[in-house]
């Protein structure tokens, strides 16, 4: 039961884990984006963004911590 | 979203006597059509998720439960992050019309065509067409601009997918046909 309680824990922080990284690459992208257009997205785009980042992290703690 | 006056002159280097006649972003609508999908498949997961905490017919595993949680909150990633892509995807993709050429610019995309340009100088328009492919948007009017090309080495159409004002669009396109844009 444990262990199987372990395999879940690790596959879902490898799942958010790898979410992190996509928003991560677009984070990346957006950079050459703007640099390229110097368009800004609007500032409540921008606190989503930032939303996002915390909700994903967040789920990791929260899939670390959990207990069946 | 409009696309304002100083967001226009950045986005274009000119060259001499070029001049921006139209710029448009795809109509706000296509930002909420990619969601439909995943928000039901989210919607059917929290039922089942509730149903199963609910009912009393049979005994569920707690591991189950937490497994269920976990893949609730997966999918709330997924579509959070897919709607950050398909929200940039939209902000930084332009449909650029000037005085001597068409353009479709892609700024932020993960692969597929960054650029797509037509001198209209060289390359004269033979035929436009305006259609919605459902009725439903066809009273939304969420309509695309279909511009055929007098051209061989250009068969295929430059197609305005779902503009803002697809009747702008094709007023100006008609002009370009029957004469020089200014």
């Amino acid at each position: 039961m444990e262990i199987i309680a372990v395999i879940e824990k690790v596959f879902f922080v490898l799942l958010f884990s790898g979410l992190l990284a996509v928003f991560a690459a677009l984070v990346i992208r957006l950079n050459n984006a703007v640099k390229t257009t110097k368009l800004l997205i609007p500032l409540r785009m921008r606190i989503g963004f930032i939303t996002v980042a915390v909700y994903l992290a967040g789920c990791i703690v929260v899939v670390l911590l959990s207990k069946p | 979203m409009h696309v304002t006056e100083h967001e226009k002159l950045i986005l274009l280097k000119h060259s001499p006597g070029e001049k921006i006649v139209c710029v448009q972003r795809q109509h706000w609508t296509s930002l909420a059509f990619p969601f439909i999908l995943p928000v039901f498949i989210i919607l059917t997961l929290g039922e089942v998720a509730i149903f199963l905490s609910v009912q009393h017919f049979f005994v569920i595993n707690p591991l189950l439960y937490e497994l269920l949680f976990h893949s609730f909150l997966f999918c709330i990633g997924g579509v959070l992050v897919f709607g950050v892509y398909i929200y940039l995807f939209w902000f930084y993709q332009f449909y650029i019309v000037t005085n001597k050429r068409i353009m479709h610019r892609r700024h932020f995309t993960l692969g597929g065509r960054h650029n797509d340009e037509v001198f209209i100088d060289a390359t004269p328009v033979r035929e436009i067409i305006r259609m919605a492919s459902n009725p439903i948007f066809d009273l939304l009017h969420l309509e695309d601009v279909y511009v055929y090309f007098q051209r061989l080495e250009r068969p295929e159409p430059f197609i305005f997918k779902k503009p803002e004002e697809p009747r702008e669009i094709e007023n100006i396109m008609e002009k370009a046909a029957v004469k020089k844009l200014d």
